[in-house]
C-alpha cells in the first residue's frame, strides 16, 4: 500500500484504478514473447495508477521489478500502460472548462511504468 | 550449383610461431606445380565479424520497417473500431486471426552487441537513443525494454569506470 513515484517504477495486477487528464489511443498491439499479448498505452499529463485486485498467483509477468500489492500506485506525469483489453474511459469533471479528467476502471491484467515523473521528482534526482 | 572437376588439391593449415600472429598457410597446386599462400588469421576473423555484423544490421533494420508497418496497421483498425466501422469483437477476431499484419512480438537480446547495432542504425538515420523514449526503442527493433535497459546501463557504467581509470 505504497505511493511510487520515481522513474521506471512499475506496478503489475489483474485490475487497476486509472485517473488521467489524457489517456492517449492504443498505440500498439504488442506480443511479450513467453507471456502474452497486449495493448500498448501512454497517458499524458497528471496520472495515477492503483492496485484495485492482485494477480494470481502473486508473480510479475513483464518486470521482476514490478511491485504488485493491493492499493500500491504509481503517481506521475507520463505512463506507459499494457492491458490485456482495450481502455474505456470516462471524463468525471471538467472544472477548468478547458481539461477533463479520464478515469476508468481495467478490469484485467495491467502493466504501467513511469515514464516521466513529477517534474519536482526529476530535478529532485537529477540534483543527488 | 554445378560442380566442375580439377586437379587442383589446396591443403590449408593453421600456423603458430612463437613471437608471431598466428596465420593460415594455404598450400594449392596440381601435379606439376605448387603455390603456398600466407593468410593473417586476423584479416579473417575481422572479415567473419564485418559480415556478422552486416546480416545482424540488416535483420534489425527489416524489423524495424515491418514494426512501422504493424503499427500503422493497428492505428488504422483501431480507428475502424472507434467510428463504429468494425465490433469490439470484431476487432479483437481480426487480430488474433492476422497477428502477423498488426502484432509486434518483443523478444529476448541475444548479446550486447545487438544493443550497440541498434544504437548505430539510430545514429546512422541521424539521431541519438536519447531522442527516444526505451518503449520506443524496444517497439521498432522487436526487444523487450527491461533488456534493453539494462544492457544500456550496463555499457553506461562501463564507461563510467572507464572514465574514473584515466
Amino acid at each position: 500500500m505504497t505511493k511510487y513515484v520515481n522513474l521506471g517504477n512499475s506496478i503489475e495486477a489483474s485490475r487497476t484504478d486509472i485517473t488521467t487528464r489524457k489517456l492517449k489511443k492504443a498505440s500498439s498491439s504488442v506480443y511479450f514473447e513467453g507471456v502474452g499479448r497486449f495493448f500498448k498505452y501512454k497517458t499524458k499529463i497528471n496520472s495515477n495508477i492503483k492496485i484495485t485486485e492482485e494477480l494470481v498467483p502473486k508473480e510479475p509477468r513483464i518486470s521482476p521489478q514490478s511491485f504488485l500489492d493491493l492499493n500500491d500506485e504509481l503517481d506521475g506525469d507520463i505512463f506507459e500502460i499494457y492491458t490485456d483489453t482495450l481502455i474505456d474511459t470516462k471524463v468525471i469533471s471538467n472544472f477548468s472548462n478547458v481539461h477533463g479528467i479520464q478515469s476508468g476502471r481495467i478490469n484485467s491484467f495491467t502493466y504501467a511504468k513511469i515514464m516521466t515523473p513529477w517534474r519536482f521528482i526529476l530535478e529532485q534526482r537529477l540534483n543527488e | 550449383m554445378e560442380t566442375k572437376e580439377t586437379n587442383l588439391l589446396a591443403v590449408p593449415e593453421e600456423v603458430q610461431t612463437e613471437g608471431q600472429e598466428p596465420f593460415l598457410k594455404i598450400i594449392y597446386g596440381n601435379s606439376e606445380s605448387t603455390s603456398t599462400i600466407d593468410v593473417d588469421t586476423n584479416i579473417i576473423q575481422h572479415g567473419l565479424r564485418a559480415i556478422e555484423y552486416s546480416k545482424k544490421s540488416e535483420y534489425f533494420l527489416l524489423k524495424a520497417t515491418k514494426n512501422l508497418i504493424r503499427k500503422w496497421n493497428f492505428i488504422e483498425l483501431n480507428e475502424s473500431l472507434e467510428d463504429d466501422e468494425i465490433t469490439e469483437e470484431e476487432f479483437g477476431e481480426i487480430l488474433e486471426k492476422d497477428a502477423e499484419k498488426y502484432t509486434i512480438t518483443l523478444r529476448d537480446i541475444e548479446s550486447s552487441s545487438d544493443v550497440l547495432i541498434i544504437a548505430d542504425i539510430i545514429d546512422k538515420i541521424g539521431y541519438t537513443l536519447r531522442d527516444f523514449t526505451t518503449d520506443e526503442v524496444s517497439e521498432l527493433f522487436s526487444v523487450k525494454e527491461n533488456q534493453l535497459v539494462n544492457h544500456v546501463d550496463k555499457f553506461r557504467n562501463l564507461l563510467k569506470d572507464n572514465d574514473e581509470i584515466r
